[in-house]
């Protein structure tokens, strides 16, 4: 075998190519918005960009329901915080909006608006197909929606809901721009094989070490020659020594194991779990060609009893995985500044044999190749 | 310093704990110090009882002395465990300290040296005051805070429980922090925060608590 060529610089530096990911992956695919659990409440939401289209997702009822956050009168947004719990009310002149996004009330609207009947009913917010799997929530924007089945297996939208039906109702959210192409973090996080030389203080002294732990790829593995948008996403599984927490024993533990539990979902999310005691969803949000916002969303399994230093946990943990994250975004960044059109492209091995099927999937979502 | 006992066991371990055991000689008042030093947080819950074991919470009163380790978590597991031992806490005032006369201290606070705290200021149980500190009329600031050298806090400001304010931060008057916050870049703030928001060098935006 068998040399792997990566996308040509310019996939990860094109504001053109860019803008091609927004509406062919970015708006086609199912996208990761956040936790259900931090939408139980009536009225509660949250509001993201997918695509460079700004979304809510509210509850209506117990109903999740996403629409464009965008008021059907002037776009002003409905809804202006990442999280929070109010009606579906714009800021702006006070229209209200139902669950089915029809406007509710218009204030002064027979004094000031004038609408027909057809006009008024015209006045209504964009809908968008919402899924769970488990606690995880996900939107598309497509007007057809692909069946999340062809993009997501049965067997791991299985897994994910069984670990993620161990999430308590809390969890800790950042924000972290970053100066480097989206894709960058995607395949970084395929690519195990950084972790000894960029997190040799940090990630590798909790990895088992022992040549049985050490991946060894088959000099007879067969070459990637085709795959399908669903095999770029799954789970993994590594054998870790757990630093044990008092706290340890007052949660409803994923599993039982002292394992690295690892998802890859794409197009852009990484589900970790340390030992299926924390849970951290790391997604890079693609703001730019070469700015990615990494986001970082990380809650503790179900506590069976109050934990008073539950949120001192949540910000300790953050904060340890802002460390690890920090080694990576060194490399990515200057890789990212020294990209140039007409540059080489990777050279990946055997080991990076998924790195090849993002790739194949990707040129085919961009429609440039079969 | 009570005039009642006639030693402190100041428990704990970091930098609080070094400051104060050597400051003793501006504090003692003519009282004992036992320094119980703590090896480190892992066990200080078990270690804390097997140090104070052999003392009697009748002669001797304890300082907890541990720094802001997770958002000050830590300090409280062992002023906790002294407390349900049957000991209590004293609060030391460095001497170079000005505080107000209708000021009220917990226990187990710190007010460190040149600090300037103002008339009808309230600072809860185990709250350390680093030097320089100012705090203005009025402010009420929960049990479990720790407020880093030179940081001030605006006139009638309120902070909820087991907070962390750095040093050079400065709260404007009447603002409100939530439990659980974290603010620790230097610079003024004018915003009210919810619970459980972290302003921290290591991240460019707040991290936040979300969900109940």
């Amino acid at each position: 075998m068998t040399m792997y060529l990566g996308l040509p610089q310019s996939d990860y530096i094109d504001p053109s190519v860019f803008a091609r990911e927004q509406t062919h992956i970015l708006r086609k695919l199912w996208i990761f918005v956040g936790l259900r659990t931090l939408l139980a409440e009536p009225d509660s939401f949250l509001t993201r960009s997918i695509g460079g289209v700004p979304i809510v997702v509210q509850n209506f009822d117990g109903e999740l329901r996403a629409f464009r956050n965008q008021c059907a009168h002037r776009q002003a947004p409905l809804q202006l915080e990442e999280y929070g719990q109010r009606k579906l009310t714009c800021r702006y002149h006070g229209w209200t909006f139902d669950g089915a996004g029809q406007v509710r009330g218009m204030p002064g609207e027979h004094r000031l608006y004038h609408y027909s009947e057809a006009e008024r009913a015209q006045l209504c917010l964009d809908r968008f197909a919402v899924q769970c799997i488990g606690n995880l929530v996900f939107v598309n924007l497509d007007a057809h929606p692909l069946p999340i089945e062809e993009q997501f297996s049965d067997e791991l939208r299985g897994q994910l809901a069984q670990i993620s039906g161990h999430f308590g109702s809390q969890a800790i959210h950042a924000v972290m721009p970053s100066a480097y192409n989206w894709k960058l973090n995607f395949e970084n996080v395929l690519d195990y094989n950084h972790v000894p030389f960029v997190h040799p203080q940090t990630f590798r002294p909790l990895m088992q070490k022992g040549a049985e732990h050490e991946p060894h790829i088959p000099t007879d593995t067969p070459p990637v020659q085709t795959t399908a948008l669903r095999e770029l996403s799954f789970a993994g599984k590594t054998p870790l020594k757990i630093q044990p927490w008092p706290w340890h024993a007052l949660v409803d533990r994923f599993g039982n194991e002292d394992a690295y539990y690892n998802y890859f979902l794409y197009p852009n999310v990484n589900f970790i779990s340390v030992g299926g005691y924390v849970f951290l969803i790391q997604q890079f949000d693609p703001i730019a060609p070469d700015r990615t916002d990494v986001r970082f969303t990380l809650a503790t399994a179900r506590p069976t009893q109050r934990i008073p230093a539950l949120p001192a946990i949540f910000w300790g943990h953050l904060k340890g995985e802002k460390r690890v994250l920090d080694e990576d975004k060194v490399i990515l960044e200057a890789l990212q500044r020294g990209l140039h059109a007409g540059g080489p492209v990777a050279r990946h091995g055997a080991y990076e044999s998924q790195l090849r099927r993002v790739a194949l999937v990707y040129e085919q979502l961009m429609g440039r190749s079969a | 310093m009570s005039a009642t006992t006639s030693s402190l066991a100041l428990i704990g371990y970091g930098q609080l704990f070094d400051d104060i055991a050597a400051n003793w000689h501006l504090l003692a008042h003519g009282c004992t110090l036992l320094p119980l030093r703590l090896a480190s947080a892992d066990a200080a819950i078990d270690d804390t009882g097997a140090l104070l074991a052999d003392l009697d919470p009748a002669q001797t009163r304890i300082f907890a002395a541990v720094d802001t380790q997770a958002v000050n978590h830590a300090r409280l597991d062992v002023y906790a465990k002294a407390r349900l031992m049957g000991f209590r806490g004293d609060s030391l005032r460095h001497p170079r300290a000005i505080v107000a006369g209708n000021v009220r201290i917990g226990e187990n606070c710190w007010i460190g040296a040149g600090a300037v705290i103002a008339h009808g200021v309230q600072i809860g149980n185990n709250t350390i005051v680093g030097d320089a500190v100012r705090i203005g009329p009025g402010a009420k600031l929960g049990a479990n805070g720790w407020v880093g050298a030179g940081a001030s806090i605006g006139a009638g400001a309120t902070l909820g429980q087991h907070y962390l304010i750095g040093q050079d931060v400065r709260l404007g008057a009447g603002l409100q922090i939530g439990r659980h916050c974290v603010i620790d870049v230097p610079g003024a703030y004018t915003e009210t925060l919810a619970d459980g928001t972290f302003i921290d060098p290591l991240f460019p935006h707040p991290a936040r608590i979300y969900g109940r």
